[in-house]
């Protein structure tokens, strides 16, 4: 509801700001091709990061100080501290990382990421930075076009630093042109009053732009034209640097608890660093007016001494926080536990139900159901999409797609909890119930424990996929992007389907489904074979990726045929209301396989 | 004579076994008749402009369906025979 507003009222905002000040236009203008710049630098190093960040991420990480270098590291050729943060979210959702080594990622992004203002501040403003942009662009650009990956993600660099040179360059010369118009400092607020309202604006101006860099250019640029007072750029400072954790919050969301409490231990170590700075202002101005003089900046260039300021504002906090990284685990932890989610209980089988085989029979069916209908939360969930989505008549494609990252989804704690726990009551169940093998209701009960024995095996090989499945739907790779997309997405449609026969039990429509879903089965792994091939004959993917593939072409193909098996025995055989003419048509695979060769030959 | 024996004996004279047999063809019977319907209907629908995707969707249904009428007439005469 929120999202549905908010943008329409920054359109209306931005639109009556256009009306009536063409300067304002140009300043957001120069907002937007910074912004787009900063994209576009996420995208080149992207190209070039992909395995080799992970790798790097994995080795360097084992101790406070490599997390501290990384994090600084990363942050100032990125320039982008929320990039860190949610590969870093990744890291600990998927257990590669420990919440210690996360947080110090974290604060050495934080540093880092103060880098930024030295360069603006230092050189952005100081010369005639659209020659710069200019060239950059078009050499970028021109690289962009071809095809070599290397080449690509250089092109996308050049031209993420060309536009946010010309982004810098517009907001200055907008700037310059507005303080004839307006002048911003007569609505300056002093004292106390004046530092919480513009530290709330820079809270609010960061959670808009998602982007505590382009905020603070705008504040530099801002008081390089003296159009705000240095206080309340001090102020702007604080505040873009507490709103620069709504990224890290917003990315937590999807992951587990762990990603959760480094979101969190951001977010109280900057709004902790905030308030002490708040209250000390003056005395930290004081400091700021101390280290200038030392490193040979002047007292009237404010904004140097606004770099100054925003870097011990970071290291200060990091200089603190770094001793304290183990209480403020326990504090999260404490705050954030991991809740032991209540383990399932069996709806279906009791006592009562022993007394008769019918009965007993009918309680194991629907204990069944019970399992496959939790199965369908776990596995959705795996690959990535919401249950109603998945049970919805929506393009899971188009879904896949726009989705930003893949989460990894906690397969082992749900499987555990809920179906391990069920299928261990069923068994128990058919163990004491005691038929003996001439009744039919044993052949039921045999092909039922099939069908539980046949969701468990699904899952299992859900477990292996998922490692590889979190990889590569969030490689730099498109290929295997877009080849394990296909894998998630087609699973999803299978229980789509499934889901839908199991509804639709009256309508002879479901038996054609199975078979018909078990012809697609076959063209999907010819499919895929072939793409392989020729991934690898033109280079597409490396040889370890191949193989990867590989592989989890294979686990799928054996979810997708447990499923199926499933399906068949709990929706067509043990289904009560299903004739046994229905069942007579069944086809089995000696016939599936000739329908597929008459297909072929067609 | 055991109890299985006599419950055999029973049934036979009763034709109970040949009663299921019947009741058995009729639904195969329906069954075919519903099974022919579906695939006109998608011969009818493949027929049309279709785009190749979907075109190859309905063949696969319609091999599928026509795969079940003859096994579902195989069945028939199988139970036929066996009266």
């Amino acid at each position: 509801m929120l999202r549905k507003i908010l943008l329409p009222t920054i359109f209306a905002l931005l639109s009556w700001g256009f009306w009536i000040s063409p300067d304002f236009k140009v300043i957001s203008a120069g907002v937007s091709i910074f912004l787009f710049g900063m994209l576009s630098l996420e995208d080149g190093f992207r190209a070039f990061t992909g395995g080799i960040l992970e790798k790097i991420l994995r080795k360097s990480t084992n101790r406070m100080w490599k997390s501290l270098t990384f994090g600084f590291t990363t942050c100032t050729l990125m320039q982008s501290s929320s990039l860190v943060s949610v590969i870093t979210i990744s890291f600990l959702s998927a257990n590669l990382i420990g919440l210690v080594e996360g947080l110090g990622i974290v604060f050495g992004a934080n540093v880092g990421s103060t880098t930024g203002a030295w360069l603006i501040a230092g050189f952005g403003l100081k010369v005639k930075i659209s020659a710069y942009a200019m060239p950059m662009l078009v050499f970028g650009i021109l690289l962009i076009f071809q095809k070599s990956k290397s080449l690509k993600g250089l092109g996308y660099i050049l031209a993420g630093l060309g536009f946010l040179f010309l982004g810098i360059h517009y907001m200055k010369e907008g700037f310059e042109t507005f303080q004839h118009q307006i002048n911003l400092t007569d609505y300056a607020m002093g004292g106390f009053t004046g530092i919480l309202v513009f530290t709330l604006i820079g809270i609010l101006a960061t959670i808009i732009m998602q982007s505590s860099h382009a905020t603070l250019v705008l504040v530099i640029t801002a008081l390089s034209v003296h159009q705000i007072t240095y206080e309340n750029a001090l102020a702007l400072t604080i505040g873009a640097n507490v709103g620069t954790t709504i990224t890290a919050v917003i990315g937590s969301l999807t992951a587990n608890v762990n990603g959760r409490r480094l979101a969190l231990s951001d977010v109280l170590f900057k709004v902790s660093a905030g308030i002490v700075f708040i209250l000390f202002l003056h005395s930290i101005m004081d400091l700021v007016n101390f280290i200038s003089a030392s490193i040979g900046i002047a007292d009237d260039n404010y904004t140097l001494k606004l770099a100054v300021f925003h870097t011990l504002f970071n290291i200060a906090g990091v200089i603190i926080m770094v001793p304290l990284v183990k209480p403020l685990v326990r504090l999260v932890s404490t705050l954030l536990p991991k809740r032991d989610r209540p383990r399932e209980r069996p709806l279906f089988l009791n006592e009562s139900a022993y007394e008769f085989p019918d009965t007993a029979v009918e309680s194991v069916r629907n204990e069944t159901l019970h399992i496959w209908d939790i199965t369908i939360d776990l596995l959705s969930g795996v690959f990535g999409f919401k249950r109603s989505d998945v049970l919805s008549e929506k393009d899971l494609y188009q879904i896949a797609q726009s989705q930003q990252h893949l989460a990894q989804y906690d397969i082992d704690s749900a499987y555990e909890q809920k179906i391990k726990v069920l299928y261990g009551e069923i068994v128990t169940f058919i163990s004491k119930a005691g038929f003996s093998w001439e009744m039919e209701q044993s052949g039921q009960i045999h092909w039922l424990r099939k069908a539980n024995q046949n969701i468990v095996d699904a899952i299992k090989d859900t477990k292996h996929l998922q490692k590889n499945l979190v990889i590569y739907a969030n490689s730099s790779n498109p290929h295997m992007r877009e080849a394990y997309t296909k894998i998630r997405v087609e699973l999803a449609l299978l229980i789509r389907k499934l889901e839908a026969i199991r509804l639709e039990t009256e309508d002879e429509d479901c038996i054609f489904s199975l078979d018909h879903l078990r012809l697609l089965l076959d063209e999907h792994i010819t499919n895929m074979n072939k793409w392989l091939a020729n991934a690898i004959r033109n280079n597409l993917i490396t040889p370890e990726m191949a193989t990867s593939l590989m592989n989890d072409v294979s686990y799928a193909t054996d979810v997708y045929r447990n499923l199926l098996q499933m399906g068949e025995t709990l929706f067509v055989k043990q289904n009560l209301n299903m004739s046994e003419a229905n069942r007579a048509v069944l086809l089995n695979d000696d016939e599936l396989d000739e329908i597929n060769k008459q297909l072929n030959n067609t | 004579m055991s109890q299985n024996k006599l419950l055999k004996k029973l049934s036979e004279l009763l034709g109970l076994d040949k009663k299921e047999r019947k009741k058995r063809v009729m639904e195969l019977h329906e069954l075919l008749k519903a099974l022919k319907l579906k695939e006109k209907k998608l011969i009818a629908k493949c027929a049309r402009q279709l785009p190749g995707g979907k075109k190859k969707m309905l063949e696969r249904e319609i091999a599928v369906i026509h795969a079940k009428r003859k096994k579902g007439l195989k069945a028939i005469k199988k139970l036929n025979k066996d009266e």
